[in-house]
């Protein structure tokens, strides 16, 4: 009984390796732009100077907000005759990613470019790429206290003030407002959400924000505490999310009410089912970053590093609002902004 | 009838929940309104098919932390069915399957190769979120046919579908644990393993049932809640393992296996959810919501406790 039948692990196994295929097919399929590893084709004499320079995206794991970022970083570096790779650490863990830094310094790349996890903790992994000669820089996430030469991405604070802008403009200056906040402890939600409220306060000091709601990040959390929301205040005329989850999930339990469109809802970041909720109606807009933008001003800001120019501290790379009249089409004029350079 | 109520083992942590509901709806009528009841109840339903699996891998003195990357495989894998047209009641069906595939390759390396629960549904935690990851890259599949909504968004009776579900699971739950010999050698298997094994229990057989079982039932919710969101969220079920344990704890069961009932787990998970809405409703600002649920969770089982002992 103690004993397993000894036919028991292999029949296991076995079973396993169908996943495992399709896991590899899977792979195989994805286009260049979701390659997770380091490819190695190129990286035997880095330091010769008739080689291309390697520049490297480190994200902070695999997420869809990355494909375009990574889209900009490599058609910057068609342009400009440079190699674009990317690593995706499993899991938005700082040990994950400083482990693929650390990875990096080993295959002597020329840059990096990172969406910090963290700050304080990426500090020594920073220091040892550039005593390697590596230039890093910081892309989407800063690394304020680090060494990284230079932050491109979005201005949260800024963000968040231009959409209580919008906000204030589309109450007409009156009204209830919840805001909807994945986690209260993301320093760039703090930020949006301080933003968004200090705009308010200038521009629309009738609006009344009733509350900051903690969403978690999870789609099913934010669905049921706005649906509680709603119940708490009935006279509530407007819903913003700063982050990604809030708006999607909202537009649910809006549409399933029948308020959707009488209750003003807008938030952070185009989900693939928020741009659906602005074609039918029940999202007011969504403010993207400029994820492309990222990836691209990230190449020029490696080029520029490598051929020792002084970069800026920071680039704050903007905001763009999406409703009714660009969802269809405004990823390719973001993309559009550089086709040109 | 009542005494029967009083003397049953969750009368204390019934009461708490009876004192909880007063206390709130007092603070806030609204909370007691017919369509905050709904909304609710609804709510509390999904986490309640899950713990009611939950349970019985708690009643032999196992557990299962894989419960909530099982819930979005299932409903990625009947989302991405739909998707492609496959007609919904089959997208569930093979939806399921897929989750008790995974509930099967648990309770195999649990019951015959005989490794730690927490350690093999850790792992499976890892593993069917990552392939859900894999698959989707994390993006949601959104083209789920407005005829599968009403699975969760529909009502009968005035009760939501997914309570209907929640109650007609629950029936079955019950009457297993409580008329069958499958039940009792549960229960017997979490009291003491090796007694149980002595006198002619199907040891391995039941367990490797037990993990199918907590699987088949994240799988439903998941499945279910796709109908919910009218979206497979590649995010789903993060952290409700937590959610579905602590509803067992709650509801009395034992992690040490052996004591557990499914009153105690519908008591355990409306708990759970009548404070997460209420906190919502009395106003209770965001910053403290996550403390007072902490100490209500921990208050209400010393009460569930003291009246055991007394």
């Amino acid at each position: 009984m103690k004993r397993m039948p000894s036919t028991v692990v292999p029949v296991i196994l076995a079973s396993l390796l169908p996943l495992l295929a399709v896991a590899a097919c899977n792979k195989d399929k994805a286009d260049k732009a979701a390659a997770s590893k380091v490819t190695t084709a190129a990286s035997g004499d880095k330091g010769n100077a008739g080689k291309p320079p390697t520049f490297v995206m480190v994200t902070k794991a695999v997420h869809p907000y990355y494909e375009p970022c990574f889209e900009g970083f490599q058609a910057a570096a068609a342009k400009y005759g440079v190699k674009a790779e990317r690593v995706d650490p499993q899991k938005m863990e700082l040990p994950l990613q400083v482990k693929s830094i650390e990875e990096l310094i080993a295959q002597h790349v020329d840059g990096i470019a990172l969406s910090a996890v963290d700050d304080a903790g990426l500090v020594a992994v920073i220091a040892d790429a550039a005593k390697a000669g590596i230039k890093v820089i910081t892309f989407d996430a800063p690394a304020p206290s680090s060494s990284a030469l230079t932050y491109i991405g979005t201005d949260n604070q800024t963000a968040g003030f231009e959409a209580g802008k919008k906000m204030a403009e589309l109450m007409k200056g009156q009204g209830k407002l919840a805001i909807l906040q994945g986690g209260l402890t993301a320093t760039n939600l703090n930020l949006r959400t301080q933003g968004f409220k200090e705009a308010l306060a200038k521009l629309a000091p009738d609006v009344k924000v009733v509350d900051v709601v903690d969403t978690a990040g999870d789609f099913s959390v934010a669905t049921n505490k706005t649906e509680a929301t709603l119940q708490a205040y009935p006279d509530l005329t407007a819903l913003f999310s700063v982050s990604a989850e809030g708006a999607p999930a909202a537009a649910a339990v809006l549409k399933q009410q029948g308020k959707a469109g009488k209750i003003l809802l807008a938030g952070f970041d185009d989900l693939k089912d928020t741009l659906e909720g602005i074609k039918d109606g029940s999202v007011a807009f969504c403010i993207v970053q400029k994820t492309f933008k990222m990836g691209w001003l990230s190449i020029e800001a490696l080029r520029d590093a490598v051929a020792g120019k002084p970069l800026p501290k920071v680039t704050d790379t903007g905001v763009l609002f999406v409703g009714k009249d660009n969802v269809a089409g405004y990823m390719d004029e973001m993309k559009k902004e550089f086709a040109g350079k | 009838m009542l005494a029967r109520v009083l003397r049953r083992r969750e009368s204390a942590i019934l009461a708490a929940l009876v004192i909880l509901i007063v206390a709130i709806g007092a603070a806030e009528g609204n909370f007691l309104s017919g369509s905050n009841l709904y909304l609710v109840s609804r709510q509390i339903s999904f986490v309640a098919i899950v713990a009611l699996g939950e349970l019985f891998v708690i009643l032999h003195g196992g557990i299962d932390l894989s419960v909530g990357s099982i819930m979005a495989l299932a409903g990625m894998v009947a989302g991405y069915l739909m998707k492609l047209g496959v007609p919904p009641p089959a997208a569930v069906v093979l939806g399921v399957a897929a989750g008790l595939v995974m509930g099967a390759i648990n309770g195999a390396l649990i019951a015959y190769v005989r490794i730690a629960p927490f350690i093999v549904t850790l792992g499976m935690l890892s593993f069917a979120s990552g392939v859900v990851l894999g698959l989707t890259k994390g993006w949601p599949i959104t083209e789920i046919p407005a005829s599968f909504a009403p699975l969760a968004q529909g009502s009968f009776l005035g009760l939501p579908i997914p309570v209907w579900i929640m109650l007609l699971l629950a029936a079955v739950a019950h009457l297993v644990l409580t008329t069958t010999a499958f039940g009792r050698r549960t229960y017997a298997i979490g009291s003491n393993e090796q007694a149980a094994f002595m006198s002619g229990v199907e040891v391995r057989r039941i367990k490797f049932a037990l993990y199918m079982i907590a699987a088949g039932c994240a799988s439903l919710a998941g499945i279910v809640l796709v109908a919910r969101f009218s979206s497979a969220q590649a995010d789903t079920g993060k952290g409700w393992e937590l959610d579905a344990i602590a509803a067992a704890v709650i509801g009395g069961a034992s992690l040490s296996g052996g004591a557990g009932s499914v009153p105690g787990v519908l008591i355990g998970a409306c708990i759970m959810g009548v404070i997460k809405n209420g906190l919502v409703l009395i106003k209770v600002s965001s910053y403290w919501q996550t403390a007072i649920i902490g100490v209500v969770i921990v208050l209400a089982v010393i009460l569930d406790r003291a009246r055991r002992r007394g």
